[in-house]
């Protein structure tokens, strides 16, 4: 019993280890977004510049708000409203999901995707 | 055991199984898509460690589709199927191993929860969702952990009851 608490223990750090991993990997590529896009249901719905300052209706679901090269929803149909709850984005890479509406806003840059390694 | 007992049971697991998620759903969530404690696995845990694989599966099945009659929707009905499937199958395959207590294989099937939800949710809206990858994984780990805590004990007590 006691090998397998510490089988137990490294099973968890190891996961831990390789997911935080991934967010510093993550974070190292994430720059200034040029680009908003939002799909709906894994289709592009729509596409704005991210200096722009506008109020995009998504389908009558969701409002996402541009503004001041910050990205957010508000005004959700979805019963959780985690959407809203995520807050701003600003940085390519970054994204918010409202999964009961099946919408994805997510913010790309026109730089190359691996710039970092260069 | 007898066949008829080990069905009463089983029932009994599935029932537990859907109040817990009921329960959960009471729960504040903590404000993150696809994050969840996930405290239904308790009854799949304690099904797969006192019965088989088989019956962990009738467990989790019956649990998923009575949440979807009663509460969900259709896309709730294909992000839990995805989550608990890929769940079961890497809980049971850990099981079989051996080398992991209820503790490990819970953090091992939490984290497969969330690896099947956003397999799932890239499937239907793109590769918009992978960037909560990262943070899913450690989250699902973190409540495998406390889940499979309680269930170890909940096994141990229950397997002297359940074997006379």
């Amino acid at each position: 019993m006691k090998s397998k608490f510490k089988a137990d223990v490294i099973l968890f750090a190891i996961i831990v280890l390789m997911a935080t991993a991934l967010i510093f990997v993550g974070n190292c590529r994430k720059s200034a977004g040029s680009t908003v896009i939002i799909t709906l249901n894994g289709t592009t719905y729509a596409e704005a510049s991210l200096p722009a300052n506008v109020e995009i209706d998504v389908d009558g679901l969701l409002t996402v708000v541009i503004e001041d090269g910050e990205v957010w929803v508000t005004g959700s149909t979805c019963p959780d409203g985690l959407c809203e709850g995520m807050g701003a984005i600003s940085r390519s890479g970054e994204s918010i999901v409202c999964l009961p509406n099946g919408i994805v806003v997510k913010i790309t840059s026109d730089e190359p995707e691996y710039d970092f390694i260069n | 055991m007898s066949k008829t007992r080990r069905i009463a049971l089983c029932g009994v697991l599935a029932g537990l199984a859907f109040g817990l998620s009921y329960i959960e759903m009471l729960l504040p969530t903590p404000g993150i898509v696809g994050a969840k404690l996930g405290l239904a696995n308790l009854a799949v845990l304690v099904a797969l460690y006192l019965f088989s694989w088989r019956e962990a599966a009738a467990v989790s099945g019956v649990r998923i589709l009575l949440s979807w009659l009663l509460f969900g929707s259709f896309t709730g009905l294909i992000y839990s199927l995805a989550g608990g499937i890929v769940s079961l199958i890497i809980m049971s395959l850990l099981k079989k191993l051996d080398r992991f207590s209820p503790v490990g294989v819970s953090i091992a099937g939490g984290v497969g929860h969330n690896l099947g939800q956003i397999l799932a949710a890239f499937l239907l809206l793109g590769s918009g969702v992978l960037g909560y990858l990262p943070l899913l994984i450690i989250l699902g780990a973190v409540s495998g952990a406390i889940i499979g805590i309680v269930a170890a004990i909940l096994i141990n007590a229950l397997r002297k009851v359940v074997k006379s």
